[in-house]
C-alpha cells in the first residue's frame, strides 16, 4: 500500500535516525507531499531560526500517489525555511527520485542538525545510512550522481544532490536530480549545503500495493488520453516549455532588461523552433524525454553545438532558462542560452533567480549604481553574453566582491550595494519573479504577489486566464467543487473575478502537490485537464483512500493555511516590500512599452489591486492584514497548531 | 596491465559478473567435487589391496556387534556429497519442488545432476555401510560387490565432472563455456579428494607416516596439483582469448575485484603453500603437523577455486549492447569533427 | 499463422518507465519496477534510453537449461517462451543462461518470471504513447522503418526535381 510508506527523522548532528509510520488521521488531514511537508515544517522549526543554521529543518517528500498508477507521479518536494527570503522555502521537481524513495519505503524525510563533515544519505529498502561524502564534495551535480552509482555499484540509484553552488551556500542554490530536474526556487540547495549534506541516494524494490489494480490500469489509460489530447500538452511534448516563452513573447508577456521592456524583439535565433532544431540536429528526430510515468515528455535533450562547452550533453532549456539567458539580459545567442543552461544545471543554481539577479546588476551598472570597481572591471552591460556567463561563474563560486554579494540573493545584496538599488529589484518576499510581465494581467500579478513561497507562478497562477475562454467554461471550471456565484471575466486585463480564480488555483495546485502529480496534468496550461472531479477516483483506485472532491479541497485549503501560518510566524506583513504580499512599485508606475494593443501602455491600478487582495483574503478567511480569523482556523481544524501529530 | 579503461558507455570497468549463483552453489560444487574425488582415490586404494592397519581406531560396538571401521577413512566420500547435495536444494526458490527436477531427467544438466548425485550417494552409502557392518552374510569380500563398486566408481567420476558441466551448460557465460572447465574441476576434485584421504588416513593413523602407500599417495597428490595448475593456466589463457567478456572475466579474476581471491585464495593457498609445505615436511619425517597445515590450505584453495570461477562469470555481450556502443562511438566521432577548430572540450572542463 | 512480436524502437523512447509500472501492476498488483518484466535501460548522462523485454528467441537458452520444463515454448500463443510458475523450482539457471538478462528471480513469489506477452495484450504497448514499443505481426516488423526511410527518399527526390 502507498499508505504504509514511512516518515524518517534524521538528525545529522547526532546521527540518530527514527522511522515512524504516518497515521491515517494525518493522511486524512494533510494527505502528503507539500501539504504534510508544510505541517512538518511548522512543527519542527522554531520561530525565527537561522535558515542556514543547524536548527533549520529540511523536508524531502513524495506525494501520496507517488509511484502509483496516476500518471506523472514523479514530483519530489523539498521544503525548509528559505535562506532567500526568510519565509517559506519550497521547491518541487520532477525526475525519478520520489518514486525511488517510495519504493525504498519512505514518503517523507525530515532532516535536522548539521553534519561535522560532508555526508550523504543512502536509503535502501527501509534502511537509512549516513555515509561519508568527502570525496563527493566539489563535484558537479551529474558527476556526483555517477560517483554515487559507481561507489554503491548500482546504476539504478537515483539521488538528490547539490552542486558547487549549494556547497558555497549561494542562497538560490538548487537541489537536483537527474540532468536537469531541479528543485529550484528559494535556495533549498543552500540549506542542504549548510547541513553538509551533499546528496540523498535512494534505491528500492519494495512493493507499493495498488488497491484496485484493474480499475487503476483502466483509469490510467483514460487519464493518459485526457492528458495527451490537450493541444497544449502536445505542443509541450514537441517543443517543451520554451513554447510558452515564445507564445507569451509574441504578445508582450515576458520580462526583458530587468522589467524595462515586456517583449524581446529580433529573437529568431532563440525561438522555440530554433531550439528544437538544435535538439533535432544533435540528438535525432525523437529528442524528448519524460519524467517518471509521464506522457507529456516536455524535456528536450540536446548537446551544445558550439562554444567552449561544445559536445556537452544536457536537457532543457526551459522557459526560465530562456528568460534568464535571453530575455532578461537581452542576449540573442542560442549558444549563450544552451551554455548558460548547462552551467546552472551542472553547478546546481536556480536559473530563474540567477538570470534575474544578474540582469538587475546589469541595470544597476548601466545606471551607474554599480561601477567597474565593484565588478572588478567586468563590463556588466545588457546584451553582453560573455559578462553574463562570467557572472554566473562568479556567483556560483563567490568570486569577486559582486559575485559574493549577489550570491546572497537580491534583498541582502541590495542592502550591501545600497543607494536606491532596492527600487530596481523585482521581487516578492525576497524571491525574484518569473520572467513574465504581469502588468497587463492583474490576475497573474495577484498570483505573484500572494504566492506562499514568494513571487512564483506555480503556486496559484490562473494561466488559462490568457486564453480568453468563454465565461461559461470558466464558470464550469471555477465553481467546482465549491460553488462560486460571483462575477467572472474572460478578459485578461480585467480585475473582477480574478481573486476567486487565484484562490481556486491555489487550492488546485496544493491538491496536486499533495498528491505528487505534475502541474501539467491539471488546470494549469490546459483547461480540459483533470481537476478536483478526477483525483478522488485516482486516489481511491490506487490507495483505497476515500475522498470527496470537497474533502480534497478542504485538505488543500488547510495546507495552504499552514503555509500562511508559517509565513506569518516568520514575519510576513501585508504591505512589507521585503516580506509581504506586495509588488515592486514599477508594476504600478512604469507602463509597458511594447506588445500587442491590449498589452502596451498598461500598469496595475494600485487601488484596484488592493481591493483584489482584500477579496482574495476574504476567500481565504483572513482579515484585512492577512491574519487568519479564528473561525477560519476552527473550520480547518488548525486552532491548536503546532499539534505534533507526527 | 594495471587499470583498464572504463567501459565507454556504462562508465563501469566491466560488465557485471553474475550474482545469481552465490556461495551456496560454491559449497555444493566443492563438496560434490571433493567427495567424488576422495571416493575415487579411496576405492582405488581399496582395489589395490593396500594393507590397512589402523592402530588408533576405536572399536565401536553397536547393538552388540563391533563395527569394522578400517575402511571408513578411505570411503567417506559419499557422505560429503550427501552433505553437499542439500545445498543445491537450499538454493532453490521453492525448496520442496526439487522433486519436479528429478521427474524430468532428460531436460537439463541440473536435472541430470540430481540423478547422478542421487545414484552416487545411494550406491556410495551402501558400499560405505557394507564396509562398516561386520555381518558375515553380506559376504563383504565377495566378487559380486565389485559390480556396484565399479558403478559407484564411474558415478564418482561423473559427479566430479558434472560440477563442471553444470556451469558449462549455461552457454551465455564465456568463462564457463569450455570443456576445460569440467576437466579443471575433475583434476581439482582428485587433488582435493586425495588430500582429504591423506589427511583422514593420517589422522586416524591408517597409514603410518613411513608406509610406502602414503608416500605414493603424496607424490600422486603433488603431481595432481601440478596438473591442476597447468589446466588452470590453460583454462585462463584460452578464456582470455575467446571473447571480450571471457577476457573481462579473466581480468576480473587476475587484476580486478576478485584478485584477492585469485592470488591469495587460489594460487597461494591452493598451489604454492601446499607444495612448499609438503616439500619442507619431507625434510622432517615424523612431523605430521606440516602436512596437516598444507592439506588444510589445499582444501581451502579448492573451495576458493569454485568461488572464483563462479563469481567471475560475466555474460556475453548481447547484440543490442554492441549497437548502443557503435552508436555512441559514432556520436563521439561526429562531435569531434563538429567541435574541431573551436575551443577544445578539455579547456571547457577546466573552467568547470 | 498469425504471430506477433514486440518491436522496440529505442529512439522514440522518452525514458518515462511507465511500461515498467504498468507491467508490474498488471502481473503482481503492485507498483514495483523490481518485479517488472520490461526494463528501460538508461544512460542518463548520454540521453540513451533502451526498453528491453524478452525477445522470445527461437533458440532459447532458458528453455534448454530448464530442469523441470517450466520454461517452455507455446507455439499457439504467438510462439512465446514462458515460465509456468507452478512448475518452476527457482533454480535460477535460466537467469544465468539468458544472454540478455531477461528472466529474473521474483523474491516474493520465489520463482523465476519473465515476459509472457500479457496473454496477447501487452500492457507496455498499450500504455506507450510514443509507440517506442509496439506489438506487430512478425512478418511486418521491418515495414515501419522501411516506410520511414522511403518517405525520406521520396522527399529528397521531390525536392530535387
Amino acid at each position: 500500500m502507498a499508505l504504509n510508506r514511512k516518515i524518517a527523522y534524521i538528525d545529522l548532528s547526532t546521527g540518530k535516525i527514527e522511522i515512524k509510520p504516518i497515521p491515517i488521521n494525518v493522511r486524512k488531514k494533510f494527505l502528503g507531499g507539500r501539504g504534510l511537508d508544510a505541517y512538518l515544517l511548522y512543527n519542527h522549526t522554531k520561530k525565527g531560526c537561522d535558515p542556514l543554521g543547524p536548527e533549520n529543518t529540511i523536508m524531502v517528500s513524495g506525494g501520496v500517489l507517488t509511484a502509483t498508477l496516476a500518471s506523472a507521479t514523479a514530483r519530489t518536494h523539498v521544503m525548509a525555511k528559505s535562506p532567500l527570503g526568510g519565509l517559506l522555502g519550497s521547491a518541487n521537481m520532477g525526475g525519478f527520485f520520489a518514486p525511488e524513495l517510495a519504493w525504498a519505503g519512505f514518503h517523507h524525510l525530515v532532516i535536522k542538525g548539521k553534519a561535522e563533515k560532508p555526508v550523504y544519505l543512502w536509503i535502501h529498502n527501509g534502511k537509512i545510512e549516513i555515509r561519508d561524502a568527502r570525496h563527493l564534495w566539489g563535484k558537479t551535480t551529474t558527476e556526483t550522481q555517477w560517483a554515487i552509482r559507481e561507489e554503491l555499484g548500482d546504476e539504478d540509484i537515483k539521488s538528490l544532490v547539490i552542486g558547487p553552488a549549494g556547497e558555497n551556500l549561494v542562497r538560490f542554490a538548487n537541489v537536483m536530480t537527474g540532468i536537469k530536474n531541479s528543485g529550484g526556487r528559494t535556495g533549498m540547495g543552500a540549506v542542504m549545503g549548510s547541513k553538509n549534506l551533499k546528496a540523498i541516494a535512494a534505491r528500492g524494490t519494495m512493493d507499493i500495493k495498488i488497491a484496485h489494480p484493474k480499475e487503476a490500469l483502466e483509469y490510467n489509460k483514460h487519464f493518459i488520453e485526457q492528458i495527451t489530447s490537450a493541444k497544449v500538452n502536445q505542443t509541450q511534448g514537441t517543443l517543451g516549455t520554451p513554447f510558452i516563452w515564445g507564445a507569451t513573447n509574441s504578445w508582450g508577456g515576458v520580462r526583458c532588461r530587468n522589467f524595462q521592456y515586456n517583449q524581446e524583439l529580433y529573437c529568431d535565433d532563440i525561438e522555440p523552433e530554433a531550439i528544437d532544431e538544435v535538439c533535432a540536429e544533435t540528438m535525432g528526430p525523437y529528442h524528448m524525454a519524460g519524467c517518471f510515468g509521464c506522457q507529456v515528455h516536455c524535456r528536450a535533450k540536446y548537446k551544445i553545438p558550439t562554444g567552449p562547452y561544445a559536445g556537452a550533453y544536457d536537457e532543457g532549456p526551459e522557459y526560465t532558462s530562456q528568460g534568464a539567458f535571453c530575455g532578461e539580459p537581452d542576449c540573442r545567442s542560442i549558444e549563450t542560452l544552451l551554455t548558460g543552461n548547462h552551467l546552472v544545471d551542472q553547478w546546481g543554481m536556480d536559473n530563474l533567480e540567477t538570470g534575474s539577479i544578474i540582469s538587475w546588476a546589469m541595470e544597476l551598472y548601466e545606471l551607474g549604481i554599480l561601477t567597474d570597481k565593484e565588478t572588478d572591471g567586468l563590463e556588466l552591460r545588457f546584451s553582453n553574453d560573455e559578462a553574463l556567463l562570467e557572472m554566473v561563474k562568479r556567483i556560483c563560486f563567490r568570486e569577486g566582491w559582486l559575485g559574493n554579494v549577489l550570491a546572497e540573493g537580491g534583498v541582502i545584496a541590495s542592502e550591501k550595494i545600497g543607494k536606491n538599488s532596492f527600487d530596481y529589484l523585482i521581487q516578492v518576499k525576497g524571491v525574484s519573479n518569473l520572467h513574465s510581465d504581469e502588468r497587463a494581467t492583474p490576475a497573474l500579478a495577484l498570483n505573484v504577489a500572494t504566492a506562499s513561497r514568494g513571487s512564483d507562478h506555480l503556486r496559484s497562477r490562473p494561466a488559462i486566464d490568457l486564453y480568453h475562454l468563454p465565461e461559461g467554461v470558466l464558470r464550469k471550471i471555477y465553481s467546482n467543487p465549491v460553488p462560486y456565484e460571483g462575477l467572472l471575466s474572460s478578459e485578461h486585463t480585467e480585475y473582477v473575478g480574478k481573486p476567486w480564480q487565484v484562490f481556486w488555483q491555489e487550492n488546485c495546485y496544493m491538491a496536486v502537490d499533495c498528491l505528487g502529480i505534475c502541474k501539467y496534468h491539471t488546470v494549469f496550461l490546459g483547461a480540459t485537464l483533470p481537476n478536483f472531479e478526477d483525483w478522488p477516483k485516482v486516489l481511491y483506485y490506487n490507495t483505497g483512500l476515500e475522498f470527496t472532491p470537497r474533502e480534497l479541497w478542504d485538505v488543500a485549503e488547510r495546507c495552504n493555511m499552514i503555509e500562511r501560518l508559517f509565513n506569518l510566524r516568520e514575519g510576513l506583513k501585508r504591505e512589507d516590500l521585503k516580506k509581504g504580499d506586495m509588488l515592486n512599485h514599477r508594476y504600478f508606475d512604469e507602463p509597458t512599452r511594447r506588445g500587442a494593443p491590449d498589452v502596451v501602455g498598461r500598469v496595475i491600478d494600485r487601488e484596484k489591486f488592493k481591493k483584489m487582495i482584500d477579496e482574495f483574503y476574504e476567500y481565504k478567511g483572513l482579515d484585512k492584514d492577512g491574519i487568519p480569523k479564528p473561525e477560519t482556523l476552527k473550520r480547518l481544524g488548525l486552532e491548536s497548531e503546532p499539534s505534533h501529530l507526527v | 596491465m594495471g587499470k583498464e579503461p572504463i567501459h565507454p558507455i556504462r562508465k563501469v570497468r566491466y560488465l557485471r559478473p553474475q550474482r545469481e549463483w552465490k556461495e551456496i552453489i560454491a559449497i555444493y560444487l566443492y563438496l560434490a567435487g571433493m567427495g567424488g574425488g576422495s571416493f575415487i582415490i579411496g576405492t582405488l586404494i581399496d582395489w589395490l589391496g593396500v594393507k590397512l592397519d589402523p592402530p588408533f581406531l576405536p572399536s565401536v560396538v553397536l547393538f552388540g556387534y563391533s563395527l569394522n571401521l578400517s575402511k571408513v577413512p578411505i570411503l567417506w566420500g559419499p557422505i560429503m556429497v550427501a552433505i553437499g547435495a542439500p545445498f543445491l536444494i537450499l538454493d532453490l526458490g521453492i525448496k520442496w519442488r526439487f522433486m519436479y527436477a528429478c521427474l524430468n531427467p532428460r531436460t537439463s544438466w541440473v536435472a541430470r545432476g540430481f540423478i547422478i548425485l542421487s545414484i552416487f550417494i545411494v550406491l556410495g552409502l551402501i558400499l560405505f555401510v557394507k564396509s562398516v557392518l561386520p555381518f558375515k552374510w553380506l559376504y563383504p569380500e565377495s566378487f559380486f560387490w565389485r559390480i556396484p563398486e565399479i558403478i559407484a566408481f564411474i558415478f564418482a567420476f561423473a559427479t566430479a565432472i558434472y560440477t563442471g558441466i553444470l556451469l558449462k551448460a549455461t552457454k551465455s557465460i564465456p568463462l564457463w563455456n569450455t570443456p576445460l572447465l569440467p576437466l579443471l574441476f575433475l583434476v581439482s576434485a582428485l587433488s582435493t579428494g586425495s588430500m582429504a584421504i591423506i589427511l583422514s588416513s593420517l589422522g586416524t593413523g591408517l597409514f603410518s607416516y613411513h608406509s610406502g602407500a602414503l608416500k605414493t599417495l603424496m607424490v600422486g597428490e603433488q603431481i595432481l596439483v601440478v596438473v591442476e595448475g597447468i589446466v588452470l593456466y590453460l583454462f585462463l589463457a584460452r578464456r582470455y582469448k575467446t571473447t571480450e567478456q571471457g577476457k573481462d572475466s579473466v581480468r576480473l579474476l587476475l587484476f580486478g575485484e576478485m584478485r584477492l581471491i585469485f592470488w591469495g585464495g587460489i594460487v597461494l593457498l591452493g598451489f604454492i603453500f601446499p607444495i612448499v609445505l609438503e616439500n619442507i615436511a619431507s625434510f622432517f619425517p615424523g612431523n605430521t603437523t606440516l602436512i596437516f597445515v598444507a592439506g588444510g590450505l589445499l582444501l581451502l584453495g579448492g573451495f576458493f577455486l569454485r568461488v572464483g570461477v563462479l563469481h567471475a562469470g560475466i555474460k556475453e555481450q548481447i547484440p543490442m549492447h554492441r549497437l548502443m556502443e557503435l552508436q555512441y562511438n559514432g556520436m563521439i566521432e561526429k562531435w569531434k569533427t563538429l567541435s574541431e577548430g573551436r575551443l577544445k572540450k578539455e579547456n571547457a572542463q577546466k573552467i568547470l | 499463422m498469425e504471430e506477433k512480436v514486440l518491436v522496440v524502437d529505442h529512439q522514440k523512447c522518452t525514458g518515462c518507465r511507465l511500461c515498467e509500472l504498468v507491467c508490474s501492476v498488471f502481473h503482481t498488483g503492485a507498483s514495483n519496477p523490481g518485479r517488472s518484466r520490461i526494463k528501460v535501460v538508461k544512460w542518463e548522462n548520454e540521453g540513451f534510453y533502451l526498453p528491453m523485454a524478452c525477445n522470445h528467441c527461437e533458440q532459447a537458452y532458458c528453455v534448454e537449461v530448464c530442469p523441470t520444463k517450466a520454461c517452455h515454448r507455446e507455439p499457439e500463443n504467438n510462439n512465446r517462451v514462458t515460465i509456468d510458475q507452478n512448475l518452476c523450482i527457482g533454480c535460477r539457471t535460466c537467469i544465468i543462461a539468458c544472454p540478455f538478462g531477461h528472466p529474473f528471480f521474483d523474491v516474493q513469489e520465489r520463482v523465476t518470471v519473465k515476459c509472457d506477452y500479457c496473454d496477447g495484450d501487452p500492457q507496455c504497448v498499450r500504455f506507450c504513447d510514443v509507440k517506442a514499443i509496439s506489438f506487430a505481426d512478425a512478418d511486418k516488423t521491418n515495414l515501419t522503418k522501411k516506410r520511414e526511410f522511403a518517405l525520406k527518399f521520396k522527399e529528397l527526390m521531390s525536392s530535387a526535381r
